[in-house]
């Protein structure tokens, strides 16, 4: 009898040290990237794992100047920030139509939405760049928040009509019945009713729009047109040798979606989960 | 007759915003891609029509079975490892970790790496594998597990770059396979696994008899959901490797983007992105299929 809560209490002591120090391996990167931003390059060329010595933040001022990082900030914003009300204003009302409105060929509509989904960025980019060209928005802005949303449509819609279909349609039929009309409705009642649905598809998009590089990549090639990502990337290779700055622009990418993070945390995961789920 | 008529046109109009851009930015784009891998095209000068000879051009170049080769080994292991250990995650977060709030403060932290752009990850790994200074060789040297003056350069060598290009990916995706299974968790009901207890089922056989045949479905979606990924696998490996060193990291979608906006070949390119949305097709229709199949079986 002792001997086996010895053995139990061993298990228990050893699983304690494994997660512990996968949380360790999982969670140290990060760490590491803050702690090094503080750290002087003679420093880290000295020892790369250490703490340090002051925590001078003028590094970040540095690097946010050579990155001309607000302006990235900026364009990352104003892309992320319209292309989510395309992408909601389109595919809410579309999702509404499929779901409540008196529609003929709802499953045929709703199977092509659908079946686009295949489509990726990466797939139709050639073409994509060559359109840009011809319409004259290349190294717009505008060419990664329409590509952009287009190409989000598929998804949101499928997000969408989930969130919709638990709205009783005898709730429309009433209405309509009293002389409301289609769009009242989706305004004084959708729209209250799936809040939870649309907050989930904003989360979900703005955080996809935020990470998004291969159109910045490719459409945005002029210096004052960078997004977070490839304002990153190319500060990557202009300053490879100055590693505090490396880690310091690192930081400076992920701290504002860490702030969102922690205020909006439940969202996050909602909106993460149903893009998923539906995708 | 006429109003009426007029009326049963309206409601089509909530698809017209998104009917416009779909037709514009994809369809379009999609019947241009397939039109221009018909034809020999610099990017600049006028299309001309080649008929097959950019898909023939294709199967005989060894470099683009070479691509398609590391795709399928890249998406095989994303479809492998990923989910799994974010089941293994959550297995931990849910059931081992016996405090409350210990649990939540886990969750939040194995959730933290899906907060970064793959750019971001991809760049911060750069640095982590960098051999003179990265965290790596600093912790396998101080561990004395290598020789300080002859550190490897994981990213650098054939052998290792795929398997060392594919670690920052579990390390931030197996957050995003645990929270996906931790919802689903929560959403069984309680009494199932209370019935079994008191049947005297222990908590590993609750897990496995119960939670687990019930999670399938949600673990073969996640499976989906990277096998998807995989596909689209550019960011991080651009940002990283850039395709290198030679073309050891050179999946086809890295392929494609050098073949059109370093050689300018883009009909080949278009005739590379046709072969591939096809492979792509096939694989999600396998993968729809099969996920029918278990969600009959296991709910």
């Amino acid at each position: 009898m002792g001997n086996g809560r010895r053995i139990r209490k061993f298990l228990s002591l050893s699983a304690k040290v494994m997660i512990g120090l996968l949380l360790i391996v999982d969670v140290y990167p990060i760490i590491w990237m803050f702690l090094n931003s503080f750290r002087t390059n003679n420093e880290i060329y000295a020892n790369p794992i250490g703490l340090p010595k002051s925590f001078d933040f003028s590094v970040f001022v540095e690097a946010w100047v050579k990155a001309d990082f607000g302006r990235a900030l900026f364009n990352s914003f104003y892309i992320a920030f319209f292309q989510v009300v395309i992408i909601v204003a389109a595919a809410s009302l579309s999702a509404y139509a499929l779901t409540i409105l008196n529609v003929r060929g709802k499953n045929i509509i709703y199977n092509v939405i659908v079946s686009l989904q295949v489509v990726s960025g990466q797939i139709i980019l050639i073409p994509l760049f060559a359109l840009m060209r011809d319409m004259g928005l290349l190294d717009h802005l505008w060419a990664n928040i329409l590509s952009g949303a287009a190409l989000s449509f598929p998804l949101a819609t499928m997000i969408f009509k989930g969130g919709f279909q638990s709205i009783p349609r005898e709730l429309y039929e009433s209405a309509v019945v009293d002389g409301c009309s289609d769009m009242r409705f989706f305004l004084k009642m959708v729209f209250p009713l799936a809040k939870p649905t649309f907050s989930s598809v904003v989360i979900y998009h703005a955080l996809f729009s935020w990470n998004e590089y291969l159109f910045a990549l490719t459409f945005l090639r002029s210096a004052k047109n960078r997004t977070v990502t490839t304002a990153i990337q190319v500060f990557f290779t202009q300053w490879q040798a100055n590693w505090t700055q490396l880690f310091a622009i690192l930081c400076l990418a992920l701290i504002p979606i860490l702030i969102l993070y922690i205020f909006l945390q439940k969202y996050f995961i909602a909106g993460m989960v149903a893009g998923a789920v539906k995708g | 007759m006429k109003k009426k008529g007029v009326k049963a046109v309206i409601p089509y109009l909530y698809f017209l915003p998104m009917a416009i851009l779909l037709a514009i930015f994809v369809i379009y784009p999609l019947y241009s891609l397939v039109a221009t891998s018909f034809t020999k095209w610099d990017g600049l000068s006028a299309k001309e029509f080649i008929g097959m000879k950019n898909y023939v051009k294709a199967f005989r170049s060894e470099k683009f079975w070479y691509s398609m080769k590391l795709t399928f080994v890249w998406t095989l292991l994303s479809i492998l490892i990923l989910q799994p250990v974010g089941v293994l995650l959550s297995v931990i977060v849910e059931y081992v970790v016996k405090r409350r709030r210990a649990s939540g403060v886990m969750r939040v932290l194995f959730f933290l790496p899906m907060l970064m752009s793959m750019v971001a990850i991809g760049l911060l790994w750069q640095l982590i594998y960098n051999p003179s200074l990265g965290l790596l060789t600093s912790v396998l040297s101080k561990l004395n597990l290598i020789d300080i003056m002859n550190p490897p350069n994981l990213l650098g060598s054939r052998s290792t770059v795929l398997a060392a290009a594919f670690i920052p990916t579990i390390w931030q995706w197996s957050g995003f396979g645990m929270i996906l299974t931790s919802a689903a968790m929560m959403s069984i009901p309680s009494e199932l696994t209370e019935a079994a207890a008191i049947d005297g089922a222990g908590k590993f056989s609750q897990f496995f008899r119960i939670t687990l045949p019930l999670l399938m479905p949600t673990i073969f979606l996640g499976m989906t959901i990277n096998m998807i990924g995989a596909f689209k696998g550019f960011d991080m490996l651009y940002a990283m490797t850039a395709g290198g060193p030679a073309n050891y990291t050179t999946l086809t979608s890295i392929f494609i983007y050098k073949l059109s906006f370093t050689e300018n070949k883009f009909g080949y390119a278009c005739a590379v992105s046709v072969i591939l949305i096809l492979i792509v097709i096939v694989f999600t229709m396998i993968f729809n299929a099969a996920g029918r199949k278990i969600d009959e079986r296991f709910t």
